[in-house]
This record gives structure tokens, sequence and C-alpha cells, in this order.
């Protein structure tokens, strides 16, 4: 089991998917690195007066691409399904189709072999999805300030961890890095379901964007706060203009554990691979 | 294509140079960060509660010279209701914003001496105040409750009162309101680099 595990990471974390991933999300971190946050330090004193309670210098809060609403983080939060996905997610299906997973079975048992997969598809999903934002952080906190206010940060007062970002902004920081983790993990596992059933990559690979993207609409407009925060893209969405709720989190969680990894180590234990 | 423990002398000298060259940017992401936190140091905090003065002279060009110290003296949450009753006068605009009957709101009473030679407009004065809590990071603008008295003149102390409207709604929930109620509130006068915070404790409109 713990060899099977091992030899899924070294297969996952060094393909072609994960490189390209990486670097469609260094592109993105990169674009709003400079041409978002460098400008941006010519303007650090705009508005500001040293005798004004609300008026504050350009910190590095405002500035990064998961602190304030941007364009970056706008698209940020549409492409990390694809981006999740592009590393390992198809591999089962490739696995599948190239006669692989047959020698695999053959030599150790199959259902430690989806565990492995599935781990191995979870953290490398977290890993791509993380990169961009901890990229774009330590670029802009390289050129601006960490300057801390004693009001929440955060456009929403219902904001998740509001509390936490007033007390410690980089702990937020790190709280809803491991939200953006843990869903980017359970998404990269809704392709792993789709593999059981599907007959072309292409399908494997974009059917979890599509099911992201469309079930987000579907329900952001919803009169109801825990129906409206189910929407997906919020678990992205860092600056949380129009948060989720807890309650709306910890149901799509059990959701896509089950729609995915749970589903795909029961099935594909039953499916025949011969 | 699968994992083998043996890496091959490429392998090996890849491994080097990713981590060489991950060690470098690292070097200089904190070169970097360092050199820019040294210019933007932590701002250095004056806090000042009831029946202590706190200096302030702020020197905004053609809007306002002034130079006075401020104090404390109490802060009262209050209900819409209670609100309307007490100052219902005054035209608030913070009572206009918000239909919820549920809201509550906080009004300030501080002292300020004009210790300048010139007499001070209070209104602009206290326009650039802030009302904020660590408990939750609420914050909002202050509003003076005005009988029309408006300028302080030199060597004068005169009381104000202040108003602003928590927008947070844990000030009215049965399980946040007790902590939000012993928690601080203050009024900041400025924030950066050097914050002047007035430290008030809510005490509740009977």
């Amino acid at each position: 089991m713990k060899r099977m595990v091992k030899m899924e990471l070294y297969r996952a974390f060094h393909g072609k998917g994960f490189v390209v991933s990486m670097l469609l999300g260094a592109m993105l971190a990169l674009e709003h690195f400079i041409f978002r946050v460098l400008p941006a330090t010519e303007n650090m004193f705009t508005g500001y007066h040293p005798d004004v309670a609300s008026s504050i210098i350009g910190n590095l809060h405002g500035s990064w691409m998961g602190g304030m609403i941007n364009a970056e983080i706008n698209i940020y939060q549409m492409i990390v399904f694809l981006l999740v996905v592009i590393p390992y997610a198809g591999s089962y299906y490739t696995d599948k189709k190239s006669g692989i997973i047959k020698n695999i079975s053959t030599r150790g048992q199959k259902k430690h072999y989806l565990f492995a997969k599935s781990i191995a598809v979870f953290i490398t999903s977290g890993v791509v999805a993380l990169f961009p934002l901890i990229l774009n952080l330590m670029l802009s906190s390289m050129v601006m300030p960490l300057v801390e206010y004693d009001w929440f940060q955060l456009p929403a007062i219902t904001a998740l961890f509001k509390k936490t970002s007033v007390n410690n902004i980089l702990l937020y920081y790190f709280m809803f890095g491991i939200v953006i983790f843990v869903f980017a993990g359970l998404v990269g596992g809704l392709a792993l379901t789709i593999s059981l059933y599907a007959n072309n990559l292409f399908v494997v690979l974009s059917l979890p964007f599509l099911l992201c993207i469309v079930s987000s609409r579907l329900v952001v407009y919803s009169g109801n706060a825990i129906f409206r925060g189910m929407a997906i893209n919020k678990m992205f969405y860092m600056p949380q203009s129009s948060p989720t709720t807890y309650c709306s989190m910890g149901i799509l969680l059990v959701a896509l554990l089950f729609m995915g990894y749970v589903f795909f180590n029961i099935k594909g234990a039953r499916c025949d691979v011969l | 294509m699968f994992y083998n423990d043996k890496k091959t002398v490429k392998e090996r000298n890849r491994t080097v140079l990713i981590w060489l060259v991950a060690g470098i940017a690292l070097i200089i992401w904190i070169a970097f960060t360092i050199r820019v936190n040294a210019a933007f140091p932590n701002k250095e905090i004056i806090v000042c509660h009831s029946g202590e003065w706190i200096d302030y002279s702020p020197n905004i060009d053609g809007v306002i010279n002034a130079d006075v110290s401020i104090s404390p003296v109490s802060c009262t949450m209050y209900t819409k209701d209670d609100l309307q009753k007490k100052y219902g006068d005054y035209n608030l605009c913070f009572l206009s914003d918000s239909l919820n009957p549920e809201i509550r709101y906080l009004v300030f009473e501080i002292n300020i001496r004009n210790n300048g030679k010139e007499p001070v407009n209070a209104n602009r004065l206290t326009s650039y105040y802030l009302y904020s809590t660590p408990y939750n990071g609420d914050y909002n603008a202050l509003e003076r409750i005005t009988d029309g008295t408006t300028d302080i003149n030199p060597g004068e102390t005169k009381t104000f009162e202040l108003c602003t409207l928590i927008r947070e709604k844990d000030a009215v929930m049965i399980n946040c309101h007790e902590r939000y109620v012993k928690s601080d509130v203050y009024i900041l006068l400025t924030q950066y680099p050097m914050e002047r915070r007035l430290v008030f404790s809510i005490s509740e409109q009977e």
C-alpha cells in the first residue's frame, strides 16, 4: 500500500500535466503581480493622510491576488476547476485505456491502487490550486508592506474566519488556504468518478469544470443563504465578497467526498479491469 | 514510467538544481520582504482610557489645523427605539439608514479641550474619527449629535456625543450579545504610523 501511494505520488508530481498546470497558474499570478501590484507600489500613499483614521496606506492585503476583489481572482475562481484536473485526475482513465491498470491489479490489490490514486489526485489538485495564490502572495510581499488595521479587512461582514482576519490576517490566509486545498482535492475526485464511466479524456477533464460552474450559477441567486453558499466557486474566492456559510461548506464537503473519492473507491473496486 | 527508488545521475543533478534555485529564490524573497517591512514598521499604538487625555493635532491643508486633547467619557448601547426617543430631534442620518428594528447603536461621549490659539470646528474635527471593536472587527463612521455648537474656543473644554451604527449582528445575537457588550470599543483618531485609540466600555441603556 505504502509503495503504491509512493508510486502514484511520484507519477503525479513528475507528469507533464503537473508542470503545465503549475505554469498556467504561475502565469496568472505573474500577470497580476506585473500589472496590478507593481503599479500599486507607486500609488501607495494616494488618498492617505496620517491624521485621518479611515485613510490607509497601500498594503499587502489590498494588493495581492487573494486580498481584495480583482480581475485575476475572478478568473482564478473559474479556471481553478480546470487547473486541478490537469495534473493527474485523468490518470485513472489513461491507466485504464493503456492497460496499466491490468498490470497493477494483477500484481497488487486493486483497492490499494484506487486509494493511492485518490491520495495522489487529492494532493496534486490541492497543490496546483494553491500554487498561484502562494506565488502571488510571496511576490507581492516583496514589494508591499504588511500593515494590519483594527477592523476586519474583508469586503463582507459575514465572511468566514472574519474574527481571525481581524486578529491575524496571515492566519486567515492560511486557514482559507486549507479550505482551497481541501475543495480543490475534492473537485479532483469528481474527475476520478467521471473516469469510471467516460469514454473520452476530454470529458473526464472538462466535466468537473462544467459541473462546478453550472451548479455555482444555479444556486447563487437563491434566497436561502445556505443554499446560496453552496456555490463551489465561493470556496476558492479568498476575498469573500459574497461569502459562503459553515453549514454550506460542510454539506458541500460531504457531498463532494461521497460523489468523488468514496464512490470512486467503492465502485472502482467492483469494476472489472479485464 | 513506474516509481524507482534509484535515481540516475541526471535525475539527481536535476533535483539538486531545483533545490538550489528554490533556495536562492527563498533567500531573495526573505531579503526583499524584510526590506519593505523595515521601511513600514508596525504602528505605534497610544491607548487612552476614561479619565485620561490624548493629544491630537490634525493638520490637513485647507481643511483643519488644530491642537486639541481628547478624553473618552462613556459609551452607551441603544436600540433603535431608545435612540429615537432620546435623540430623535437631531435628525441623525444613522436613524434613517436602517429599517431593521433589531439594530443597535453606540453613543460615545468625549471631552475635547482646545490647546491652540484659534477656535476649532468640532464638526470637522470629529468627522475624521472611526469606531472599531477588536471583538469582531466591526467598524463604522461616527456622526456627531449636534445641538448647534460647532466651535471650541481656545482653552475651552467641551463635551460632545458621537453616534454610530453597529453593522455586525453579533450585537443582538443572544449568545454573542453579552460578550460584545463586555468587549472594549474604540474610537480611532489616527491609524498609521501612530494609532491613537480612545478605549470605551459599553454600558447598556436601561
